[in-house]
This record gives C-alpha cells, sequence and structure tokens, in this order.
C-alpha cells in the first residue's frame, strides 16, 4: 500500500507550493494517472483524504484525470495504443522493443487555491 | 488613503495592482504545477545514481513477492563473486535482520533496512546509508528490496537496474498480473528451477508473458540450489556497468 506514502509525499509537496504562491489553502487539485504508473487510483483516492487532514489540503476535492497509455514500435515506428491493458507488443513486429511516450506518469497537474 | 489596503489612493474605488491580505473574498486562482507526485524521491535517487557512478559502482535493485528466493540467490552470488568483485549489500525488510545475519561472512559488508512501516524502499532510506553501506572500492551494490511485487516497482532508488526475481512456484501468469514491475524490470531472473520436475512449469508460456510487458527483456534461469545457471547470471553481475 505505497499509496499512502505517495499521498504523503503529494502533500508535501503542494504544502511547498502554498507557502511559495503564498496561499493559504487548497480547494482542489488535479493529478494525471498514467496505467503503468504503479498506482492504484481507488487505494489513492482512500489515502488522500487520510494524509491531509491537519494540513491545508484537508478537504479538497481530488480530481484524477487517466492518462491512455501510448507506445511507439522501435522497430518499424507505428503508434500503438494498448486497450488491453499491458499488451505492450508491437501487433507487427511482436519482440521489438516498445518505447514508452506516454502513461508511466504521476503528475500534480493544476491547483485550485485561495 | 484606501481605508481596505492603506495605500496612498484616496478611495477604495481604484484598481489593484496589489494584494490585500485581510480581504477574503472566498476567490480562488488555479495554479498549473505540472511536476511529477515523485519528484522529491525522484531528486534524490538521481543524486544517489550520481554517487555511484562517481565511483563506478552499478547497482542493481532486486525486486521479488516474498519468498521468490532473493536471500537465497545472494547467498549464492556473494559465495560466487567473492575474490573476483567486491561487493556490498543493502537489505530492507519490514521487520528483523534475519536477512542480513543471513548474508553475513560471505566477504561483502551487508546493512539491513528495516522499513518498519513501509512496504518499499525509498531514495531517501539509500540516501541516508550510502556512504556507510558502500565502502571505497566496491564494485556492485546489491539491493534486496522489501518482498513485494507491486510497491517497490515505483521507487526509484538511484540503481543501474531493476531486476525482477519470479519462482517457478508462483506460475507463468505473474508478469501480467504484475505487469508494473515486470515492464520497469529489464532482467528477469527465474529462481527454483530444480523445482521444475514437481510442477507443470511451461517455460515458454513464462517467457511470452514476460515479453508481453517487456518486449526486449532478458530472462536468466538458475537454482540456487543446484547452483543451475548461476554462471550466467555471475557473469551478467561483473559485466555490469553503471
Amino acid at each position: 500500500m505505497h499509496e499512502m506514502s505517495l499521498a504523503a509525499a503529494l502533500v508535501e509537496q503542494v504544502s511547498a507550493v502554498l507557502v511559495r504562491e503564498g496561499a493559504r489553502e487548497v480547494v482542489s487539485l488535479t493529478l494525471a494517472l498514467g496505467p503503468l504508473c504503479g498506482v492504484e487510483r481507488e487505494a489513492f483516492s482512500f489515502c488522500f483524504p487520510l494524509a491531509a487532514a491537519g494540513t491545508p489540503l484537508a478537504g479538497a476535492t481530488l480530481h484524477i484525470r487517466e492518462l491512455p497509455l501510448t507506445v511507439r514500435c522501435t522497430a518499424c515506428g507505428s503508434m500503438v495504443h494498448p486497450q488491453d491493458g499491458w499488451d505492450l507488443a508491437c501487433p507487427t513486429c511482436a519482440t521489438a522493443p516498445v518505447e514508452i511516450l506516454q502513461g508511466r506518469d504521476f503528475i500534480l497537474e493544476t491547483l485550485e487555491v485561495r | 488613503m484606501c481605508e481596505t489596503c492603506g495605500c496612498s489612493a484616496d478611495a477604495h474605488a481604484h484598481p489593484h495592482p496589489h494584494p490585500h491580505p485581510e480581504e477574503d473574498d472566498g476567490r480562488t486562482r488555479t495554479l498549473a504545477v505540472a511536476q511529477r507526485v515523485l519528484a522529491e524521491n525522484d531528486r534524490l535517487a538521481a543524486a544517489n545514481r550520481r554517487w555511484l557512478a562517481e565511483r563506478s559502482i552499478p547497482a542493481v535493485n532486486l525486486i521479488s513477492a516474498p519468498g521468490a528466493g532473493k536471500t537465497r540467490l545472494l547467498e549464492r552470488t556473494l559465495e560466487g563473486l567473492r575474490g573476483r568483485l567486491p561487493c556490498a549489500v543493502i537489505v530492507g525488510d519490514v521487520q528483523t535482520d534475519t536477512d542480513a545475519r543471513r548474508l553475513q561472512g560471505r566477504g561483502a559488508p551487508v546493512w539491513q533496512i528495516e522499513t518498519l512501516d513501509a512496504c518499499h524502499l525509498d531514495a531517501q532510506r539509500i540516501a541516508r546509508i550510502l556512504p556507510r553501506a558502500v565502502p571505497e572500492g566496491t564494485r556492485l551494490l546489491l539491493v534486496e528490496n522489501v518482498g513485494n511485487l507491486v510497491c517497490p516497482a515505483a521507487f526509484d532508488l538511484g540503481e543501474t537496474l531493476k531486476v525482477a526475481l519470479l519462482s517457478v512456484t508462483e506460475g507463468e501468469d505473474k508478469p501480467l498480473k504484475y505487469p508494473t514491475l515486470f515492464h520497469r524490470a529489464p532482467v528477469v531472473v527465474i529462481t527454483k528451477t530444480d523445482l521444475i520436475p514437481h510442477l507443470s512449469w511451461n517455460a515458454e508460456l513464462c517467457r511470452d508473458n514476460i515479453l508481453r510487458v517487456r518486449p526486449d527483456a532478458r530472462i536468466l534461469s538458475l537454482s540456487a540450489q543446484t547452483g543451475a545457471g548461476l554462471e550466467s547470471w555471475l557473469q551478467f553481475l561483473t559485466g555490469l556497468r553503471p
């Protein structure tokens, strides 16, 4: 359940932004989550309010935007959006290495503050 | 004077380029941040990686389910590399120093991290002990992560590469069930191959499943018990560069 560690890291990260921006609390925040980032959406949503309690993030609304997975075959160059979760191999070249263009990210995109 | 902010304008109807700290109209603003959530871990991991590279020390982050044979493989690895390659070991467990004690006396310093509440090692825990755990002259750092196929995959420690262990008793479908780890591990070691005669193990299927999530994965098979396949693993480690 590393989502708790991640939620705690996020609270720290956001608190630093608040200080820098002279804001006092977070109303909402938007995260972007790729399917290969190793973070379980439900578990993170469960942990976030626990980590946020007693901080300027308490009560903030959490929006999570799911990023589609995009890979490029290094042999033929075709771009693939694997639909079936984890089958990353290129449908044409099969065993050629693929380059992940998008899908590994777990990003704090925006903060709504006051 | 403006009564709200004390500026020198004579009424408060003037436009305000400056903020009024006491005024709270409840209005919010949106900040575009665009930072990775693990930015701090990644920063520390990059510092660890730099520290190791400056000393020409490659580092392997061993990840597997509990009981896949990480510690047994390390015992045999240290014995096999003794006199060939100076190693240092960092072992992570939720509790106990059992693994560190098992690995002692094999020619390499062993440092145990008890994570207590955490299901994984992170870059900060490594950064704290790196200079003490890795003495001068070390040529390979072996990190045994906490036994867990999920959480350790998300945290970069500053390693050269992640190695996933998969024991034959776990089943061929593990790479598809835990794809994040197997996707991030360029090397997969199939362990406990001496047990294959007792199982309906399908090596071909396992290989296909690994390559589905990581088409360029390198797969090594070995038995730490009998020593079969061990030499290829040792040679792989000996050839690593940071």
